[in-house]
């Protein structure tokens, strides 16, 4: 009696993800899972930034830092601790170039920090770094 | 010359390594467990073989670990571990032969006359190749940790004091103590960025243990390799899996690399009582 349910309620996701063409960010009643981000086509630029924070293989954000955003969705593991969690970033950065600095490579900032840099180690693409930007500062 | 300078500095201690500036051992050890008194008052010397279960931010699921140690999914293995590490080889030899000329567990790993490293795991291996017997080739899991533990047990309760009072020991020591504090690997840790700066902290699920005390238990027995069919593991498969984790090229077991870091770690942990093997979650 398992399998079925399991079947349904990926069927519904797939349908939910499979025909959306974008989140609107501000209306969004839950942000995508991991998983749901991966199915997910043509999301919007910001959806995109928030997806390359919380994918493990990629910014996994998740594993230092709790994140302060509206349509957190239920089923995401919890957050870790190392890092403070990331709230009001659009209030605090006026200049998106400091932001982005901080992800590309936050030792020159704090050359004990234990973040990795993210753009000079190649973890993330220049695109992937702007994306996570673009999410950011819409919390 | 180059000369290698690295510098960390921590909450609570700055430390700087440069070459030929060295601490002592002695000093090292002060500074290290005294880093851990701080930043876990309640937590006991002794307690720390336990792992991350000793820790406070541990608490919650400790009460799991304490279920399981009531009857230690381990129990029937080392019976196994006993038999093997009892039976004599074909010339009638047993590995108690070899091992009742070598230092207790306490002591290991060890420098020998030769300037080598010697780890309970490759003195195993020597003493089945000078029994004419073929040496074990998975250095991770399985027979060898066994062994490993069979030998170890023996020793359980007493208080690590391993040597290093030669100059070769503490080219060794020097070495193990440069690889704890490097950052590696396209992430950039170090051991020590888990295991010291960040040590009760969650990164995603997990709280990271601290260092001190890391080898004392081991080999370990722990629930996740089990659900791959290989519950045990040497402390070098830990090694690896720690590195990998942080995206650096894992060294080989058994290799220098990791030798070195053994030592290091065992002089840390001075003071501390073997409690071999243990369970991990
Ligand atoms: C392994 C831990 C770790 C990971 C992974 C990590 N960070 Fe950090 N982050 C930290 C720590 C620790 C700080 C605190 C500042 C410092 O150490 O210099 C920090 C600080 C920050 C800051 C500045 C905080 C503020 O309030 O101004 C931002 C922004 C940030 N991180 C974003 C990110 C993003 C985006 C990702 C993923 C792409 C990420 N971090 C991944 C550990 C981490
Ligand atoms: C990105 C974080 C991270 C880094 C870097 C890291 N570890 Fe770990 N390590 C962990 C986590 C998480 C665990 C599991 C929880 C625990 O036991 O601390 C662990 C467990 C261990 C254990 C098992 C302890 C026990 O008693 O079961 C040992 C030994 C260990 N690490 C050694 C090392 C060494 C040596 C290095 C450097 C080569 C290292 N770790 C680097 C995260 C890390």
């Amino acid at each position: 009696m398992r399998k079925p349910i399991v079947l349904a309620v990926l069927g519904v996701t797939t349908l939910l993800f499979g025909s959306m063409v974008t989140i609107p960010q501000a209306s969004a009643a839950s942000l995508p899972t991991e998983k749901q981000c991966k199915k997910a086509k043509n999301l919007d630029q910001v959806t995109q930034g928030w997806c390359v924070a919380i994918t493990r293989k990629k910014g996994n954000c998740l594993a230092c830092h709790a994140i302060e955003v509206k349509g957190w969705p239920k089923d995401l593991p919890a957050a870790g601790n190392i890092g403070p969690p990331l709230v009001s970033m659009k209030d605090r950065y006026k200049d998106r170039a400091k932001l982005r600095a901080q992800v590309w490579d936050s030792t020159v900032a704090n050359p004990e920090t234990v973040m990795p840099p993210f753009g000079r180690n190649k973890i993330l693409t220049e695109t992937e770094i702007d994306r996570i930007v673009d999410f950011l500062l819409t919390i | 010359m180059k000369r290698l300078i690295v510098t960390v500095t921590l909450t609570g201690f700055a430390m700087v390594v440069a070459a030929g500036a060295w601490a002592t051992p002695k000093d090292d050890i002060a500074q290290y467990q005294g880093y851990y008194k701080k930043r876990f008052p309640g937590v006991a010397l002794q307690s720390y073989s336990d792992g991350v279960n000793v820790l406070p931010q541990y608490a919650a699921r400790r009460a799991n670990w304490e279920l399981l140690m009531e009857f230690p999914p381990y129990e029937a293995e080392m019976d196994k571990a006993r038999a093997e590490w009892a039976k004599p080889f074909a010339n009638g030899k047993t590995f108690s032969d070899c091992f009742k000329n070598n230092p207790p567990a306490t002591k290991y790993p060890y420098v020998d006359a030769k300037g080598d490293m010697r780890s309970v795991v490759g003195d195993v291996n020597r003493c089945l190749k000078a029994n004419g017997e073929k040496p074990i080739k998975n250095l991770k899991t399985g027979k060898i940790a066994r062994l490993v533990a069979a030998f170890k047990e023996q020793f359980n309760g007493q208080k690590m004091a391993v040597n290093v009072n030669s100059p070769a020991a503490l080219k060794w020591y020097d070495r193990g103590k440069k690889i704890y504090w490097t950052r590696r690997g396209q992430l950039n840790f170090s051991c020590a960025s888990c295991h010291v700066q960040n040590a009760g902290n969650q990164i995603r699920g997990d709280v990271l243990g601290a260092g001190l005390g890391q080898g004392t238990g081991f080999p370990v027995y722990r629930t996740k390799w089990m659900l791959k069919g290989k519950p045990w593991g040497t402390l070098h498969r830990r090694y690896a899996g720690c590195n990998k984790n942080v995206r650096a090229k894992p060294f080989k077991p058994q290799s220098k690399e990791y030798l070195a870091l053994e030592f290091y770690q065992a002089v840390m942990n001075t003071g501390i009582s073997l409690k071999v093997p243990s369970q991990r979650q």
